[in-house]
């Protein structure tokens, strides 16, 4: 494969860019610099970056705990009873006869 | 107590990351460099780069990435410095045209805990932008959400369980973001891929990983959809992997040298460059196949050698095979690929460099044209872009040619030959004599014109309307016409009265003449000359000018004996304003003109001091007064045009060319001894040129680009390490490095071969050691070579090289005089390296004597470790050698004989001397301060700073202030305390100043760049030049407490109107900070941020001005003005 093929079809995003730049006296040197954009004016940035103030290890273990009290029957949770509402069954049954608490 | 102003004279040039993108407009195309704290906008044109917009940052870069959400038209930018601060960037047209930088998200997301990594900060951006990866620390990834509707972007770190993480990328085409990465663990380096899951905060899986891959693999680069999947680069091979199948390939082309940066050219990712360590270009393609399914796979992966670059850091693809190739090594350039080979055989063609002076390894600062101002000369670049730099203030004229002839008054330039663009004729003035050359080609004779008078004076010719010459001397003004035979007198004008003419200024159309105290306008027709309007002064004419508006034009007028300036107007000469200026020395030259669409008056007193005004056109009343001091004798202002700019020279003993810079006249020395007069000349010989007259000659030469430092490059193509200025014998010394290859011969010995031509292969003369094969690494394939140049002072040539033995490095370098020994030695330290040992156990001191052409070796000292630094101490030599301190002295033998020694150091890496007194610096250990005891001939340490800091640069200010500079970018002054009563406190250096100069200092000279004996009316004392990592320069300079309290009070209202782009607070930014501690910054003030004043409008800095309180020079206080502020700004811009 000849260095054409790596070559050919460059992109091009507007064909005019770089067509008038002279090289015929050598290499140039860019010496025009930039000027300064000195900001005065106060834009207020719409979004703040904020960094998660929860330690690392904690979010992990709450993340775990929660998970496992997602898996495992959740048995205070009343939307889990709602959702599955033809299991209209309470699993708790009022306590009548307690003698104690 | 001790009060410092720091600020950049150069600005930082090293080159750390560089984006295209549609950032300015949907349309635009634009790249956009960051050089550290810097941000330089450009767009893409026809012509080239267009630069548009700098932006400073109060923070280094570490990262830059472009992104695009799917609700934007275009690009947005995100940068992390390298204190963490995060943000986002939008740059756009604001509502008055400009364009303007919009910070759309910020905040800091550094971690209180966490192992900052080793392979540095990595950030990377989902090709969907829906969420930013950081790698900041070891073992966590931090991901920043995209979320486009919240005020609040919360970032959090993610548990990554690979601790040694090389590249990260983001891949294409992932339902949820997916990133690759190469890490590194006991058994190799290895690919592997995390799935994260935004909800939830965490990686929900692996997709697909690859174990084993190459040992050196450290790049990663995401192929896009539909293809997928990533290619990784390692120091042999190249693979693509997408989960399922790789490709791998082994060119050959890449094993020599380390790939470090690649650009992706096309978006479908089928082709990429990559740049390795040498600055080679090669590109990398993906040749595809059809699967059965219809789907495209990559079938190969094919390598191709393009060409030489600069070393790359960073490079972009433009457009139209325009590549833009970012360097910390030497001169970033604009490259463009062709498939046609130029004579060189290479595929790439350089088009423009970009000036970088980055790595300054060492410096010294030199007067060497004797004229009171000093140049720089800084070892910068490394490998094959290593070279010295010249560096100046001021501009320069290349000389082309010069005539002797004496005792010029006035030079004008003509063009004789009819419809011709160019001058051909130069008409000189003497007293009592006027002569005129022909400039034929590049030879000049001398010729007459007829109807011009050769036996007087000209005070005025010049080529004027309807194809005529004008001349006027002293009897009145002649109009010469073209005829038949050449030239005649066409018509003529006398002045009448006793009076002669004095002083003159001339239009196209009409001539103002002044004779005594009378000014006459006089018409220029077809063939005559016409007087329109005469006035007459209270006082006699000293000088005038003619500003622009013909018919209706400002006339200035300088007098005698009152010493004012008025402004009269054409054409009945009606007087509009009057300036009386102050003193007693009479105006000698005037002059109007328009720079950057303000129109100035300009008047230059007898004494070299200089007023100007600007100049309202309409009612010519002047206003914002200033008064600079440019010469000592009486000046000559004249304009002239360079690349499309006015521009003014003032001719003085010190000539000063005068220029507008974002709308401020700008005063840059000319390095020339002395110009009498001077003209523009723009000859077909000599385009663009000045013709400058001196007391003996006449010079035509051409002027530098207008710019305050000058910097002029001598390649070497090899790394300079240390520089050193010997007057005595009108050279510099200079240590080089240079890589060598080792190539095996048939019989199995090795011979090192240089890779190219460099300074110390080419050199007129060499000496020293034949290289040997290294006996602690015989397979190595590389070898460095060290070589003591020594170069002609005006010239820069190589006179002589002299190369060390193998693995011997030369560490230092200084001229010394030693003893009443007459001769001026070059010194050079060295240390012998042994890769087992932790730090050098053997080294040398050499010395050498250049003269007649000839280096020789005068002795040698053989020394128990490295040398670091070697400075002239007391007509000794002083050494630090590891960690000790030594004082060598010059035996009548001609023997460096040991003569005390101090030890208290870990590594004693810089030395600095002023009279009995001694300033290390040490490797950890901060600044210690010695005193040479002469009569006991030993070392005794007076003070200490104890605090950790890990010093790169020292410099003593005065007797008892000291400037360091650590590695965590860090300035801090210290004093110590003679008065203190304890000797514990006598030893302990205290704290007067510490900054955060967000640069790495490798070098600090005492001195500055500025005439000694130019006018910096800024009262500062003991400057002193930085010389950083990144190629910026910095000075520092000593201030009074008053100025100091003042400026701080400025500076506090400056970081109120200057918003900072990125919501990174001013304090933050220069707080001294290292790992172990961050302070805010004291005693020292933020020249950068005092001198932005200026760049303010008016209204900006009135409002900044409010409420500040000056001394009005007698103690008492009262409101400062806003022009009371600019001139204290303006001389303190002066000083650099």
């Amino acid at each position: 494969m000849s260095v054409m093929e790596f070559l050919k079809d460059l992109p091009s995003y507007d064909e005019h860019n770089f067509t008038l730049f002279n090289t015929d006296h050598g290499i140039r040197n860019c010496s025009k610099r930039p000027s300064i954009y000195l900001p005065t004016k106060d834009i207020p940035s719409e979004q703040i970056i904020v960094t998660e103030k929860t330690n690392i290890l904690l979010r992990y273990l709450h993340q775990q705990w929660e998970k496992k009290n997602n898996n495992s029957p959740k048995k205070r949770d009343q939307s889990h009873i709602e959702q599955n509402g033809d299991d209209n069954r309470p699993r708790k049954r009022p306590c009548i006869n307690s003698p104690l608490n | 107590m001790a009060y410092h102003y720091v600020v950049t004279a150069q600005k930082p040039t090293a080159v750390i990351s560089c984006v295209t993108g549609n950032f300015t407009s949907p349309t635009d195309l634009n790249l956009l460099v960051a050089k550290v704290s810097r941000l330089e906008m450009y767009l893409v044109t026809p012509e080239g780069l267009r630069p548009m917009k700098e932006v400073g940052l109060y923070g280094r870069v570490a990262k830059m990435k472009m992104f695009r959400p799917p609700y934007e038209n275009k690009d947005l930018v995100f940068i992390l410095t390298a204190r963490y601060n995060a943000m986002i960037l939008e740059w756009r047209t604001g509502s008055n045209g400009e364009l303007e930088v919009v910070t759309r998200a910020h905040g800091n997301v550094s971690d209180r805990i966490g192992k900052p990594s080793e392979n540095g900060i990595l950030a990377v951006i989902d090709p969907q932008a829906r969420v930013i990866g950081l790698r900041l620390y070891d073992g966590l990834f931090k991901i920043i959400p995209l979320d486009k509707d919240s005020t609040e972007l919360k970032a959090a770190s993610l548990r990554l369980d690979e601790l040694n993480v090389y590249d990260v990328e983001f891949l294409h085409g992932c339902s949820n973001p997916t990133i690759i990465l190469i890490h590194q663990d006991l058994n190799g380096r290895h690919i592997k891929t995390h799935e994260i899951n935004l909800r939830e905060k965490e990686f929900m899986k692996i997709p697909w990983k690859q174990d084993n891959v190459e040992t050196e693999a450290s790049i990663l680069i995401p192929v896009p959809s539909p293809l997928g999947g990533a290619i990784v680069i390692g120091q042999e091979s190249i693979v693509y992997h997408d989960g399922q199948s790789y490709v791998a390939v082994a060119p050959p082309q890449i094993k020599l040298t380390p790939i470090n940066c690649y650009c992706r050219v096309d978006g479908r990712g089928l082709r990429y460059l990559l740049g390795d360590i040498a600055g080679r270009l090669f590109m990398l393609l993906l040749e595809l196949q059809e699967k059965m399914d219809g789907t495209q796979a990559v079938k190969d992966l094919k390598v191709e050698l393009l060409g030489d670059i600069p070393i790359p850091e960073c490079m972009t693809y433009l457009d139209n095979g325009v590549v833009f190739i970012g360097s910390r090594l030497g001169d970033s350039a604009l490259v463009r690929l062709s498939a046609s080979r130029d004579e060189a055989s290479q595929y790439v063609q350089p088009m423009e460099s970009f000036t970088s002076l980055a790595p300054i390894v060492d410096m010294c600062v030199v007067d060497l044209e004797r004229q009171g101002q000093n140049q720089l000369i800084t070892c910068s670049g490394a490998f094959k872009m290593g070279s010295l730099r010249i560096i100046r203030n001021g501009i320069g004229i290349q000389e082309q040619a010069s005539i002797d002839l004496p005792g010029i008054k006035g030079m004008w330039a003509l063009t004789l030959a009819p419809n011709h663009a160019y001058h051909d004729t130069l008409v000189l003035a003497f007293v009592g004599q006027t002569r005129v050359l022909t400039l034929n080609g590049e030879e000049v004779e001398e010729t007459e014109i007829k109807g011009f008078v050769s036996d007087r004076q000209t005070f005025y010719t010049g080529n004027v309307c309807h194809d005529q010459l004008i001349q006027v001397t002293d009897e009145g003004i002649r109009l010469i016409a073209r005829a038949a035979g050449g030239w005649r007198l066409a018509a003529e004008w006398r002045v009448a009265g006793s009076r002669a003419l004095s002083v003159v200024a001339c239009g196209a159309a009409r001539v103002v003449a002044a004779a005594g105290p009378r000014l006459f306008l006089v018409h220029v027709g077809d063939q005559q000359l016409e007087l329109k309007a005469e006035v007459c002064m209270e006082e006699e004419v000293a000088c005038l000018d003619l500003g622009p508006g013909e018919d209706e034009a400002l006339l200035g007028v300088g007098l005698w004996t009152d010493i004012s300036v008025r402004v009269l107007k054409l054409p009945d000469l009606r007087p509009l304003h009057t300036e009386k200026l102050s003193g007693e020395i009479i105006p000698r030259s005037l002059l109007i003109c328009v720079l950057e669409g303000v129109c100035y008056l300009l008047c230059a007193l007898g004494d070299g001091s200089m007023f100007y005004f600007t100049v309202d056109q309409e009612t010519g009343v002047l206003t914002n007064k200033k008064k600079v001091t440019l010469g000592t004798q009486p000046t000559v202002l004249r304009s002239f045009r360079s690349l499309s700019t006015t521009n003014i020279f003032a001719c003085s003993d010190r000539p000063t060319v005068i220029f507008s810079s974002n709308h401020k006249l700008v005063f840059s020395n000319v390095n020339l001894k002395e110009v009498t007069h001077m003209c523009s000349l723009n000859a077909q010989a000599y385009p663009d040129s000045l013709a400058l007259a001196t007391d003996s000659t006449v010079t035509i030469g051409t002027i530098d680009e207008i710019q305050k430092l000058h910097i002029r490059t001598v390649p070497l193509g090899e790394t300079p390490r240390r520089i050193a200025y010997q007057e005595a014998s009108q050279t510099f010394g200079v240590i080089t490095m240079r890589v060598d290859k080792l190539e095996w011969s048939v019989g199995g010995g090795a011979a090192a071969v240089a890779v190219r031509a460099s300074a110390s292969t080419a050199a007129a003369s060499s000496s020293g050691a034949p290289l040997a094969q290294p006996k602690h690494a015989p397979n190595a394939l590389d070898l460095e070579v060290h070589n003591l140049l020594v170069l002609d002072h005006h010239t820069f040539e190589v006179l002589h090289a002299h190369q060390l033995m193998t693995n011997e490095f030369a560490m230092s370098l200084v001229s010394c005089k030693l003893g009443d020994d007459p001769n001026h030695y070059y010194a050079v330290g060295t240390a012998i390296l042994n890769p087992e040992e932790s730090e050098p156990k053997q080294g040398r001191i050499l010395l050498f004597h250049w003269s007649e052409g000839k280096l020789a070796q005068v002795a040698e000292k053989e020394i128990k470790g490295g040398c670091y630094t070697l400075v002239e101490f007391n007509g000794k030599l002083l050494a630090t050698i590891n960690s000790t301190v030594r004082l060598f002295e010059w035996t009548s033998e001609k023997e460096l004989r040991l003569e005390c020694s101090h030890f208290n150091n870990i590594v004693a890496l810089y030395l600095k001397v002023k009279g009995d007194f001694i300033l290390v610096g040490d490797l950890m250990r901060s600044l210690s301060l010695l005193q040479y005891k002469q009569m006991e001939g030993s070392f005794e340490e007076i003070a200490r700073d104890y605090s950790p800091n890990w010093m790169t640069a020292v410099e003593i200010l005065d007797d008892d202030t000291f400037l360091g500079a650590e590695n965590s970018f860090n300035l801090f002054v210290c004093q110590k305390d003679s008065a203190a009563t304890t000797d514990e406190e006598r030893q302990q250096m205290s704290y007067m100043g510490q900054f955060h100069v967000g640069d790495m200092v490798n070098v600090m000279r005492a001195g500055s760049l500025v005439g000694q004996h130019a006018d910096t009316a800024a009262p500062v004392a003991n400057p002193v030049l930085l010389a950083t990592v990144t190629g910026s320069i910095c000075l520092v300079v000593q201030l009074s407490q008053e100025l100091y309290d003042f400026l701080h009070q400025l500076e506090e209202r400056l970081t109120h109107t200057i918003k900072s782009v990125g919501k990174i607070p001013h304090s933050f930014w220069r707080s001294f900070n290292t790992d172990i501690k961050t302070e805010p910054a004291e005693g020292f003030i933020d020249g950068d941020l005092i001198e932005s004043f200026l760049d303010l409008s008016r209204d900006m800095q009135q409002e900044t001005v409010q409420g500040l309180q000056i001394d009005d020079g007698g103690g008492m206080m009262r409101d400062a003005t806003v022009d009371d502020l600019i001139k204290i700004v303006e001389d303190l811009t002066r000083i650099h």
